[in-house]
């Protein structure tokens, strides 16, 4: 097939040629995170497909499948259900609020029959639809600075506070900066950014003094000190951080991690996977996965790149721009660089939601790259 | 604008490369502006995004790099859990006594799980041991709780592998007595926390805790000896239904304690299920009258300080009335006695007569020099006081005599004993394992010659005296037997006794080899059909001294021999032609 092909009428929408223009490094990059994920599991269950490998790899495949399902799906079907999807978050979120089924000491999830579902997570994808599709029909010199950003910003907003609400920090963070990222990526004034971040950076000690619950406060004043507090909230740092250092250049290997194994390592399993895969391949073993996951962002980010249509270009990057938070959040976390919040490592850790979030996110990066040269109307109204 | 060539002539390559980029972005920046295209605008907002990503996943692997390189852990000493807290305890020959173990504790998370209902199930089942209400009150608790510790590793897998969420556990260390009540007493115990309580591991708590990791405690005991001591205490405790017994064997040269053993016994793995009157260390922690036993030190300082001689005779012929009290012989031969007579009849006129001569200043003396008005010295903090009359009037100076108005433990009684023994040199008793070179030099307290005089007066009443049933054919063992009648409310009870039995082997040899001394006391034994209805000392404890003394010989490379010449006695003469012949 040659490029001259692709330009015949009705030869793109071709299932057979869509599936030939999905991204299948990105696809391989993402399958290799997700092996490794599965291997650390195995060996944390103490060399056992039970608990966790076996379920974390079926998991992944299927969400593999729903991936490719995804990345056929037209483009302007995607900027079609934009806002009803984001509407059905929100009215969830809302939902929560008064029935939501509490777990963990927080209010984060619905249960419809066996399913357990996690609004926050459609809003996850739904917030990047929104704001895309809004931004898709706003005029440049708007998207600078007008009043017509207040919408965005409600949009943003909104649900952010009411994830904050759950509670649920990690999450309303990983909403606030994706809308953030967005709208900055829509051309948002370089100065009202840096105004925003000044802004934001100065909240932060009121925030963290008046508005947080005391054991959201307690993980942040003891990851700025995490030996006073080494039996609690510091525990999970003080072990991660254990786990690291014992690891070394080369690691424990396969199978050896004594913190993973021996159960010294609080979430093992979940937001400290990274911790386990340090301590068994140690330096070698972190920097090749951060390497992994940064070749995934870079493929993802040229595919938003190179997409005709605003819409996609702004939904591809928000996609990808929630992954990268998710990576640089866990791992900031496992390393001691920021306080405990509990957003897991992306197809690493254990945890179906989150995967199901992210593959649903590829499918649509990947869905960009498949329809890259399609244009997208600039359509008002709801669908 | 656009910087000209010439400009940038003046700076090296390197930077020459950074203007221009930079200058680049910020054109294109404009020309975005300029032509009102979301696009491009975008296009470069990706890049800029990119980025800080990548300035994000840089700081993430020096962070990875910094860990790594600077970490204060010490690889595999603080991952692999603690190590053990207490240096193991073992035997003077490295047989273990007591270890620690890794253990762990269970913890249990709230906030880390939503179905309490089946951790509850899963986990009354799986640890029977946890209390129902600790466990009810940890699921409705907001905060992560102890549940219960002391979990083996395989204990541990086996909850571990059930996945519950919320369910966690972190290593303790929980010391670990492998021969359960063998040397309980000796031994002790710790608290939770890992702190000595009881004996050794009170005792040498500070040696234990600093001594973790740097190999083990030895201890002066000998598990051979030990068991045999242990074992033969409980059948002649259970055979005579005794409420309690003491048994004890020393090194008199060096000090060391190769055994010693209280009865009742207790299993210091679950101290806190055996009742607290068990725990009692009475070789160490309770103070007897000890009757009877009490004449070696009344003719160990009549001997040596008080010219007589063991044949010096002594009148027992009628009961010795004093101004408080009429004394009394057990055994009513009504005669004059040598001394010899006196210490193998057992003849409590005699002793106090002998005391009596001796007068009050010189047996305050030699009391003191035998260690018999202070406790113990030796490591055990149970080391008890003795009850001293301190008023030294003839009555109390006749009845000590003999053994009573006076309470000591029986390690007062074993290192006072020793002294006498071991060519007249009180040495401290000693838990810890001694070197070669490290007996201590002790300080004497009678002479050399006394102690040779003692040890076949000792020999001559196991050949001809009370303590006939101690005997061990070819091992030349001495002894002295007690039969102290309890004091209870002001008097005297006839049928509560202390029977003891205090033995010394080899009786000849010299004073710079080992010789070892038994002690057996029973605290209230009943008579038997076996003992004709006696429950006497020489009844009772001389032959569980015997069997003890059987048992452990073989361990304690003593050579047979055939015991000391006794220049007097019943057979003087034909004993010593006899001996000659043999040799």
């Amino acid at each position: 097939m040659t490029a001259s092909a692709l330009t015949r009428p009705g030869e793109r929408e071709r299932l057979v040629v869509k599936f030939g223009q999905i991204d299948w490094t990105l696809t391989i990059m993402l399958s290799l995170i997700a092996g490794a994920g599965g291997m650390m599991l195995y060996s944390i269950a103490g060399g056992a497909w039970e608990p966790w490998a076996a379920k974390h790899l079926i998991r992944f495949g299927l969400c593999l499948v729903l991936m490719l399902a995804l990345a056929v799906v037209d483009l302007r079907v995607w900027f079609a259900i934009a806002y009803p999807v984001y509407g059905l978050g929100f009215l969830l979120l809302l939902a929560v609020e008064v029935v939501g089924h509490r777990s963990l000491g927080a209010t984060r999830w619905l249960q419809f029959g066996p399913l357990g579902v996690q609004p926050s997570e459609i809003m996850k994808i739904g917030l990047v639809l929104a704001l895309a599709r809004f931004y898709h029909g706003l005029p440049a010199q708007q998207a600078r600075w007008s009043w017509r950003l207040l919408i965005p910003a409600a949009m943003i907003g909104a649900p952010a506070l009411l994830v904050a609400k759950e509670p649920d920090l990690g999450t309303a963070i990983l909403l606030a900066a994706t809308g953030g990222a967005v709208m900055m990526l829509a051309g948002l004034s370089l100065r009202v950014i840096v105004a925003g971040v000044v802004g934001a950076v100065a909240a932060v000690p009121p925030f963290v003094m008046f508005l947080l619950k005391p054991y959201q406060r307690d993980r942040i004043l003891t990851f700025l000190h995490p030996e006073t507090d080494p039996s609690k909230s510091g525990y999970h740092i003080l072990q991660a951080k254990i786990a690291l250092g014992s690891g070394g250049i080369l690691g424990k290997g396969f199978g050896l991690g004594s913190q993973s194994q021996l159960n010294f390592l609080p979430e093992k399993q979940t937001d400290f996977i990274f911790a386990t895969l340090a301590e068994e391949f140690g330096l070698v073993g972190c920097l090749s996965m951060l390497a992994l996951y940064a070749a995934v962002i870079v493929i993802a980010l040229r595919i938003a790149n190179v997409s005709h249509s605003h819409f996609g270009r702004l939904s591809a990057a928000g996609v990808t721009a929630t992954f990268a938070l998710y990576v640089l959040i866990n791992g900031a976390m496992v390393m001691g660089l920021a306080p405990v919040v509990g957003v897991p490592m992306p197809l690493l850790s254990y945890g179906g939601t989150v995967m199901v979030t992210v593959m649903v996110g590829f499918g649509l990066v990947q869905s960009v790259r498949v329809h890259r040269y399609s244009e997208v109307g600039r359509g008002a109204g709801l669908i | 604008m656009r910087p000209t060539d010439l400009t940038l002539y003046r700076f090296p390559p390197t930077w020459r490369w950074l203007i221009e980029r930079i200058w680049r972005v910020e054109h294109a920046f404009e020309r975005a502006k300029a032509e009102g295209r979301a696009e491009d605008d975008t296009r470069l907002r990706i890049f800029f995004v990119l980025a800080l990503f990548a300035a994000g996943f840089l700081t993430l692997a020096a962070g990875a790099v910094k860990s790594v390189l600077f970490s204060d852990v010490d690889r595999g000493g603080i991952a692999g859990g603690p190590p053990g807290e207490r240096a193991d305890l073992t035997d003077r020959n490295g047989q273990l006594l007591a270890v620690d173990l890794p253990h762990y504790g269970v913890y249990y998370d709230p906030k880390e799980n939503w179905n309490p209902e089946e951790v509850r199930r899963a986990l009354s089942v799986a640890l029977p041991d946890l209390s129902p209400e600790r466990l009810d009150r940890a699921l409705r608790a907001d905060k992560r709780q102890y549940l219960i510790g002391g979990l083996t590793p395989q204990e541990k897998n086996r909850v571990d592998d059930l996945g519950l969420p919320g369910v966690s556990f972190e290593p303790e260390s929980k010391r670990v007595y492998l021969l359960g009540p063998t040397a309980g007493h000796l031994i002790g115990f710790v608290d939770r926390g890992g702190a000595g309580l009881s004996g050794a591991e009170l005792a040498l708590d500070d040696a234990i805790r600093s001594g973790a990791g740097k190999g083990p405690v030895p201890l002066s005991i000998d598990l051979r000896v030990q068991t045999a001591l242990q074992d033969e205490l409980r059948k002649a405790a259970v055979m005579h239904q005794a409420i309690g017994a003491v048994g004890l064997v020393t090194n008199v040269r060096t000090g060391e304690i190769l055994g010693m053993a209280s009865y009742p016994e207790f299993d210091p793995n679950a101290a806190g299920a055996s009742p607290p009157a068990n725990m009692v260390n009475h070789a160490a922690a309770t103070v007897y009258e000890p009757g009877s036993v009490f004449k070696v030190f009344t003719l160990a300082m009549g001997l040596d300080a008080c010219d007589v001689t063991p044949n010096t005779m002594f009148d027992a012929r009628t009961p010795l009335a004093l101004s408080g009290q009429v004394i009394h012989d057990y055994d009513k031969d009504n005669s004059m006695l040598p001394l010899w007579e006196v210490f193998t009849h057992s003849s409590n006129i005699g002793a106090a007569r002998l005391g009596l001569r001796c007068g009050a200043d010189r047996m305050s003396h030699y009391w003191r020099n035998f260690g018999l008005f202070d406790a113990a010295p030796s490591e055990l903090q149970e080391s008890a006081h003795p009850i001293v009359n301190k008023r030294m009037s003839d009555n109390v100076v006749a009845s000590m005599a003999f053994g009573h108005a006076i309470s000591v433990s029986p390690l007062a009684i074993a290192t006072g004993m020793g002294a006498i023994l071991n060519g007249g040199n009180y040495v401290p008793l000693t838990i810890r394992k001694l070197g070669p070179g490290d007996a201590p030099q002790g300080r004497r307290v009678i002479a050399e010659s006394t102690s040779r005089t003692m040890l076949a007066l000792m020999r001559l009443n196991v050949l001809s005296g009370t303590g006939t049933k101690a005997d061990v054919p070819g091992y030349s063992v001495g002894g002295k037997t007690g039969s102290a009648e309890k004091a209870m409310g002001g008097h005297y009870e006839r049928k509560k006794l202390v029977s003891s039995f205090a033995a010394v082997f080899p009786t000849d040899g010299a004073f710079d080899a080992d010789r070892y001394f038994v002690l057996i006391m029973l605290d209230e034994p009943q008579p038997t059909k076996e003992t004709y209805g006696f429950a006497t000392g020489g009844w009772t404890a001389a032959p569980a001294a015997g069997r003890v003394i059987e048992r452990i010989v073989p361990y304690l490379n003593v050579r047979r021999s055939p015991g000391p010449v006794i220049p007097f006695g019943p057979k003087a003469g034909e004993a010593a032609a006899a001996l000659g012949e043999e040799r």
